[in-house]
């Protein structure tokens, strides 16, 4: 009890400050309404009546020329009035609609209300009406990027969209006039009058937010999209969301952002590998610019392949995932590169504690088209030459990668991107033996806009990954190359049907070869060179999904994604008695299919909102994995294999179902929520116990099958506005396999189970230039198995386990600290000091808990703790010009 | 390939610490351990018996007394005796290659049995040191053998240090070496932070080198990350050749013997 202590206190300061927090931005923000006037107006027309009423209140109002024009005139006296009475008393019985924009006040005419002062009372504005198309991209005004999930509103209404991936909307509307406001995190609201009486494209720029002037803080953008989507279970980060974010060593990293969100979880201290709602790592499909990325993580898990410079936008998807995407169990994570400035030429950079970055973009042709190189590398192991030690000064310790995009507009309705990714790390002790690994991905895609409602993405898409250990000495060397690699096509297209309906709806065909191993032995270790089987397959799917609008507040999206997965020979598959002995061994010819796996994938979610504030969503979605991350330890290993499925490996499959409840406070200011799943899970792979990785024996006998099932409960409150943002999270969760073959086949907990788990990352404006920031995350520690006696044998004391993860690691906490200090910012220049404090009070959170035989008095045994990161300081400098 | 990642892992985290902590560790389970061996080598065959005891205990040998211990091969059954608390022995089975060895043991009317076959032996050819392989912490000398291609090997390689057992050892199968000339090395090391366990000169090394059958690779491999790997991989218990519950292993192999004095 008494380490648990230091634990409860800091819950409750962690709680108190959230609280604080909250009250002290809220007292912050002052509602322009509450402004108390004086003034008296007599037949004054609309813009000078307002013009006088800003003079009196001091409280700006934004309008669009409609309103500047406007023939309307006002009569109003107040004395010692809101601006809210004021107003309201002003505008009776005029088309005029008013309503707080930030510290503005935003003017409207009503578009119905002028149709019916002009028509006379006879006109039905609601009847037979024609509907048109609005239709277009949003883009950033400074560096033409387009804006992924921008909001597209009817000011004054509920009739709202989202930009896709490709920053292009669309939106049928009955014949009108309508204000349109386009809104994305981080940019200024852009307002445009609309006349919608013929289909209009409308291209949006997004001014950035300027940080120079007053408003320093990020305005809530949400527009209460998630309150109205069906997408649950969605979490979506623009990259600059992430940065302020102290991480450890400094590098800003998104998957590390990632596992501070309730149900996604970490393997264990500094791990790159993520657990979402109890699936394991390789459950995880991770796309960049939609291809595969098979090792997301640098150095043994540390850092993730990710440069976040290059990075523009992601999503996590933990429960129902669109029908476009498919493969993976347990989430979908989905990285957007930037396109590439095609405004002006842009240099950023920045050198930290373990690594260096810089990214040059700029315009191939303005305004149509782009390019983008950002490349990244460590530099500790320079540090390394400096040992006096010779093992150490030989040994070679790098990672790199490279990210380089480029875009080009064809013309009004096509447009290509050309992405590419190159990563590779390098472990060696020079001349005798290491390991280098990396990605290579690259993707061309086509969009076109066929019509104001039809929009296609056509790819094809290449991703490899590939491994190399090296074992050489003076008499033989031995190398062991391993490769994964995928060619794919797809096509998506996303249909605006109407008013009511969009459906999204394609098909993908991606061809996998695996390449287990080769080694290539000479010399005199008697090894023999051998090549193992490649193993092919063609995995197809086709899917269909439609968002239907059944009412004002029933949103409902369903869809089916049907999966084939084929393996083809050439090879020899096999069948397996129950102990994995091999009984007997088929040949199939190049090309000759071995087996077809089809699986139906139904997706359904439902969204009922409640009111302007709150909804309840449910979903079902039921996932199908055919390539399989075969590992059994607990970082992530370079070495660790990928297997597709054979007629012995069947395809694991997940069903989950979830409900949630989502509300916004204060304005869309506040985003909370609460989620609900449960999860089970077919076909999960384990290693037999003493299993031989590195074996000439079919993969297959080494493994055993079984089931899983996760359930829990996400609660996440998150701040999105003001000089404080931030979010705290809370996750009850439970995590088990049933493997036969392990734990006399019962329900255990899977390692990466923890029962509770807390996070709180919050960021403070403190001034224009310091920002400081902190995270907190608590939870119970790892499952793990104590030893339940020890023995003798050869002389060596042995342990003896029996019920597997029925222990648990002592609790897992660490407090980080961060702060940014802007140093310089001009048009032309920006730098800033990045300072963070990785386990800023020192907590001694085991990485690993071993038993051995004391090395003092070898005749008693002790359980012995390894701590990696305790106090971790770095500084980082970034610049941008 | 463990070992070098292993060694990259504590470069990577020059700032990792290591203490002792205390673990409220569950009551323990009571299971039989059952090590014994018939060699080829004149002399007495031990079977030890033995049961587990609490992590907190001291590491002393349990021994179990009162156990009934059979041995039988080509249809003769030999007896051991109990020469000290849990240590049956016999001078009457002189182990030859090519026979299988059941082992019964019953203690309690609880019944276990194991059998293994002795291998044919392999010539250890050689057992050589480089200059370059010689770290005050760690020397990695070389052994030699030619393996034999008609059958699947197994190979036990034992290590002492002046006569003294080591906690490492290493096994081979020739699954990927069939038939050829192997050389390869054995990793003799102070891990520990005492000096004075630091090998110099005037040493001896000593390999035994053993042609071992498949159960016995089986559960010596297991064995071997059976506390749990470096890189976290679930501890698990080895896999045992015994039958009926108990841990440990049973194994008739060859012995060879080769030293090296540290010059």
């Amino acid at each position: 009890m008494r380490k648990n202590g230091p634990v409860k206190i800091l819950t409750v300061i962690a709680l108190i400050l959230f609280l604080m927090a909250l009250i002290q931005s809220r007292a912050h923000a002052q509602d322009p309404f509450d402004k108390k006037l004086n003034i008296t107006l007599e037949n004054e027309p609309l813009k000078d009546a307002l013009d006088k009423m800003t003079k009196a209140s001091g409280v700006k109002f934004t309008y669009n020329e409609q309103v500047a024009n406007s023939k309307i005139k006002i009569t109003v006296h107040a004395i010692n009035k809101s601006l809210k009475e004021t107003l309201t008393a002003a505008f009776l019985d005029k088309p005029i609609q008013f309503s707080v924009l930030d510290k503005e006040v935003f003017i409207r005419l009503n578009a119905e209300a002028v149709k019916k002062a002009e028509a006379g009372p006879a006109a039905n504005p609601n009847q037979n009406r024609e509907k048109y198309t609005l239709s277009g991209t949003v883009k950033a005004k400074g560096s033409g990027e387009t804006l992924i999930a921008a909001s597209i509103k009817v000011a004054g209404t509920n009739q709202a969209t989202m930009s896709n991936e490709y920053g292009f909307y669309s939106l049928t509307l009955g014949k009108g006039d309508y204000v349109i406001e386009i809104r994305g995190v981080g940019f200024k609201t852009y307002k445009i009058p609309v006349q919608l009486n013929q289909n209009v494209k409308l291209d949006a720029t997004l001014e950035e937010e300027d940080n120079q002037l007053e408003t320093v803080t990020v305005k809530a953008t949400s527009n209460s999209q998630n309150i109205k989507s069906t997408q649950m279970g969605m979490e979506r980060f623009s990259i600059r969301e992430t940065k302020e974010v102290p991480v450890l060593l400094g590098e800003a990293d998104i998957i590390k952002t990632l596992q501070l969100l309730p149900g996604v979880k970490t393997a264990g201290e500094g791990n790159g590998g993520m657990f979402v709602r109890g699936g394991s790592s390789d459950q995880n499909i991770i796309l960049l610019d939609e291809a595969p990325v098979y090792n997301a993580s640098h150095l043994l898990g540390f850092f993730s392949t990710f440069n976040s410079d290059a990075i523009k936008n992601v999503t996590l998807y933990k429960s129902g995932m669109p029908a476009q995407y498919g493969g993976g169990l347990s989430s979908v994570l989905d990285v957007k590169m930037n396109d590439g400035n095609n405004q002006k030429l842009g240099v950023s950079g920045g050198v930290g504690v373990i690594a260096a970055r810089l990214n040059i973009e700029g315009p191939i042709q303005k305004n149509k088209s782009s390019f983008l190189i950002s490349a990244r590398r460590t530099y500790a192991d320079m540090f390394l030459k400096l040992s006096s030690d010779t093992s150490i000064r030989n040994t070679q310790l790098y990672f790199y990668d490279v990210n380089v995009k480029a875009n080009y507009i064809l013309g009004e309705k096509d447009r290509l991107f050309v992405s590419g990714y190159f990563g590779k790390d390098v472990l060696a002790s020079q001349n005798l033996s290491g390991i280098n690994w990396g990605n290579a991905t690259s993707t061309l895609r086509w969009n076109h806009v066929f019509n104001s409602k039809l929009f296609s993405n056509t790819s094809l898409i290449f991703s490899n990954y590939n491994y190399r250990v090296n074992a050489n000495d003076d008499e033989s060397s031995l190398t062991l190359f391993s490769q994964i690699r995928d060619w794919s096509f797809k096509e998506n297209m996303q249909w605006y049907l109407n008013e009511k309906n969009t459906l999204t709806f394609g098909l993908s065909s991606t061809y996998h070869s695996i390449k287990p191993g080769e080694v290539e032995a000479s010399g005199d270790s008697g090894f023999l060179s051998q090549e193992f089987q490649n193993r092919f397959s063609l995995e197809n799917a086709v899917y269909a999904s439609n968002t239907w609008k059944a009412s004002e507040a029933l949103n409902i999206t369903y869809g089916i994604r049907l999966s084939a997965f084929s393996i083809f020979g050439k090879g020899d598959f096999y069948d397996l008695d129950q102990d994995g002995n091999v009984t007997g061994t088929t040949h199939y010819k190049s090309g000759e299919v071995v087996k077809t796996y089809i699986n139906p994938e139904p997706r359904v979610a439902l969204a009922l909102q409640l009111n302007e504030l709150s909804s309840i969503k449910t979903s079902y979605v039921r996932n199908v994995q055919n390539l399989h991350l075969i590992s059994n330890a607990n970082s992530a290993s370079p070495t660790d294999r990928w297997v597709a499925s054979t007629n012995i490996i069947k395809p694991e499959l997940s069903d989950q179902v979830s409900i949630g409840y989502y509300r916004n406070i204060s304005d869309n200011a506040y985003e909370f929520s609460a989620e609900t799943y449960y999860k089970s899970l077919q076909n999960q792979i384990d290693y037999r116990n003493g299993a031989d990785i590195f074996t000439s024996k079919p993969i297959e006998t080494q493994l055993l099958f079984g089931k899983g099932r996760a359930y829990g409960l996400e609660l996440l409150i998150k701040k999105k506005s003001g000089r404080f943002t931030g979010w705290l999270g809370y996750t009850l969760s439970k995590t088990e396999r049933k493997i036969d073959g392990i734990n006399n086949n019962e329900w255990y907990n899977a390692r990466q189970d923890k029962t509770h788990d807390i996070t709180f990352v919050g960021m403070y404006k403190l001034s224009q230039n310091w920002t400081v920031s902190a995270n907190w995350v608590y939870s119970t520690g790892n499952a793990i198995t104590y030893p339940r006696g020890k023995y003798t044998m050869l002389g060596q004391s042995y342990f003896y386990f029996s019920d597997r993860n029925a222990d648990r690691m002592p609790a897992y906490h660490r407090l980080d600290l961060g702060a940014t200090r802007l140093l310089k910012q001009t048009k032309r220049f920006s730098s800033e000091l990045n300072f963070s404090l990785y386990n800023a009070y020192g907590r001694k959170n085991p990485f690993r808990i071993t038993f051995r035989d004391n090395e003092s008095d070898p005749n008693r045994t002790e359980a012995v703790r390894t701590t990696l990161f305790q106090f971790i300081p770095s500084i980082s400098y970034n610049f941008k010009f | 390939m463990k070992p070098i990642f292993y060694l990259i892992l504590m470069l990577v985290f020059l700032s990792s610490c290591e203490d002792t902590i205390d673990l409220n560790l569950k009551d323990p389970q009571i299971k039989y351990v059952i090590e014994g061996a018939i060699t080829n080598e004149p002399g007495l065959v031990k079977v030890m018996l033995s049961q587990t005891k609490d992590f907190k205990e001291n590491n002393q040998f349990n021994g179990v007394s009162g156990a009934q211990v059979k041995i039988e091969n080509e249809g003769i059954t030999t007896v051991l005796t109990e020469s000290s608390k849990g240590v049956y022995q016999t001078d009457k089975i002189n182990g030859r290659p090519g026979v299988t060895y059941r082992l019964t043991v019953n203690i309690n009317n609880e019944v276990f049995t194991a059998s293994s076959t002795m291998p044919v032996p392999v010539p250890l050819l050689d057992f050589t040191l480089k200059p370059s392989d010689y770290e005050r912490t760690r020397v990695t000398p070389k052994v030699k053998y030619r393996d034999v291609a008609s059958v699947s090997n197994y190979y036990w390689f034992q290590q002492y240090i002046n006569d003294k057992i080591q906690s490492q050892y290493k096994v081979s199968s020739d699954e990927f070496t069939s038939g050829q000339e192997i050389n390869e090395y054995l990793v003799f090391e102070n891990n520990t932070k005492d000096e004075s366990k630091d090998i110099v000169k005037g040493d001896r090394l000593t390999v035994e080198m053993h042609s071992i059958d498949a159960s016995v690779y089986t559960y010596l491999f297991s064995l071997f990350n059976a506390n749990g790997s470096a890189d976290g991989a679930a501890p698990a218990n080895p896999i045992s050749n015994i039958s009926g519950g108990a841990l440990g292993f049973f194994s008739a192999h060859t012995v060879e013997r080769k030293t090296i004095v540290i010059p």
